[in-house]
């Protein structure tokens, strides 16, 4: 009886203590799952749901040298952060949306893919997206109902791991679209 | 003060007394001081290590975050956060402070000049509290002149309450330091 009554005399201490747990750990957590734009690979799809978390602990399993996380979300995610969708590694999109983001991919140079015959998508001449064959069930692109049409797989202009596409870095994002192509 | 013809008792001219009154019962002897201290010492040390180990745990946990499991380590490490926390703020507050205060209160009895009041001796059954401080009772002592009142800490009112009506207090700074019963 003591002891609840105790509690009750300071019980804004024990609330304050609760919520300033929360938003300092909050904040660690936030910076531990986080990493620079340098150490991660960022995957967007124009899909209608995704299973980003389950993609991203598949994809880790096998993750470059030097690449700390693997992050996949929908393009809803850059709802507010546009910045962030403009600078994925990899993009996801339908067959027939697939125009319309033209500007933030990468040309391709067949000859550099990790691929053999692969299908292309091609757009006025240039090559820009590989057909995506693996992962799909991580990935809901089409209303149920819809028969599934074909999705390709684009490295963005602005990434940081494509060196055999632009000279960045290191091609981690091509290791990374590899094993994303080899996934059920 | 001293009130004159008494006997005086062990008391020096600068208001301590530290040698034992074998008549009467101190509230705090020396040994209870001593004692005191030592819980304090030992609580403090207790509390810094406990906070130690959790945060050494948490900063574990946090080591073994992995994208699989982030979300369910972040909410771990704020639950054993929070209620390790409440433990040992309770501790610090429902323990460790009150031993301090009442350490101060024990040092100040034993320390201040002493006053004798002699009568038939009520002790309130009120528990009152000084803020950030002990928690005390009244005493009532009807005397052969007037009624006064003086405290008495909450933690000896039940030995002086089982003490009897009639009693000699030894009263210092408005507080019981010893009593004896008459």
């Amino acid at each position: 009886m003591r002891v609840l009554k105790n509690i009750v005399s300071q019980l804004h201490t024990y609330i304050v203590w609760a919520l300033l747990s929360a938003v300092f750990w909050g904040f660690i957590f936030g910076m531990i799952t986080e990493a620079p734009a340098e150490r991660k690979i960022v995957i967007f799809a124009d899909a209608l749901h995704c299973e980003d978390k389950a993609l991203d602990i598949a994809l880790e399993r096998t993750k470059p040298a030097g690449i700390r996380m693997i992050r996949a979300h929908t393009f809803d995610y850059t709802l507010f952060d546009e910045a962030g969708l403009l600078n994925a590694d990899i993009y996801l999109v339908p067959e027939e949306k697939a125009a319309d983001y033209i500007e933030s991919y990468s040309p391709l140079d067949p000859a550099a893919l990790p691929w053999t015959d692969a299908e292309l998508w091609s757009w006025e001449g240039t090559a820009y997206g590989v057909k995506l064959d693996g992962a799909r069930s991580y990935f809901l692109f089409r209303p149920p109902g819809e028969e599934e049409g074909d999705v390709y797989l684009f490295f963005g202009v602005n990434s940081l791991h494509t060196a055999s596409l632009n000279g960045s870095a290191d091609d981690a994002a091509l290791q990374v679209a590899l094993d994303l192509s080899c996934l059920d | 003060m001293i009130l004159a013809g008494e006997n005086p008792l062990v008391k020096k001219r600068d208001g301590r007394y530290n040698e034992p009154m074998n008549d009467r019962t101190e509230l705090y002897s020396a040994d209870d001081v001593r004692r005191l201290e030592k819980r304090i010492k030992t609580l403090r040390l207790s509390l810094i290590l406990s906070a130690a180990a959790v945060l050494a745990v948490c900063v574990i946990l946090c080591c073994r975050t992995n994208t699989a499991n982030a979300e369910r380590m972040e909410y771990t490490v704020i639950a054993v956060t929070a209620a390790a926390g409440w433990i040992l703020l309770y501790l610090r507050r429902f323990a460790l402070l009150e031993s301090r205060w009442e350490l101060g209160h024990a040092k100040m009895l034993r320390e201040s000049e002493i006053e004798i009041l002699r009568g038939t001796v009520t002790v309130s059954p009120e528990k009152l509290r000084i803020r950030n401080s002990i928690r005390f009772r009244h005493v009532t002592v009807e005397t052969e002149e007037k009624t006064r009142r003086v405290n008495v800490i909450e933690t000896k009112a039940g030995p002086l309450q089982k003490a009897g009506k009639e009693l000699e207090l030894f009263v210092a700074n408005g507080y019981v330091a010893a009593f004896r019963k008459l």
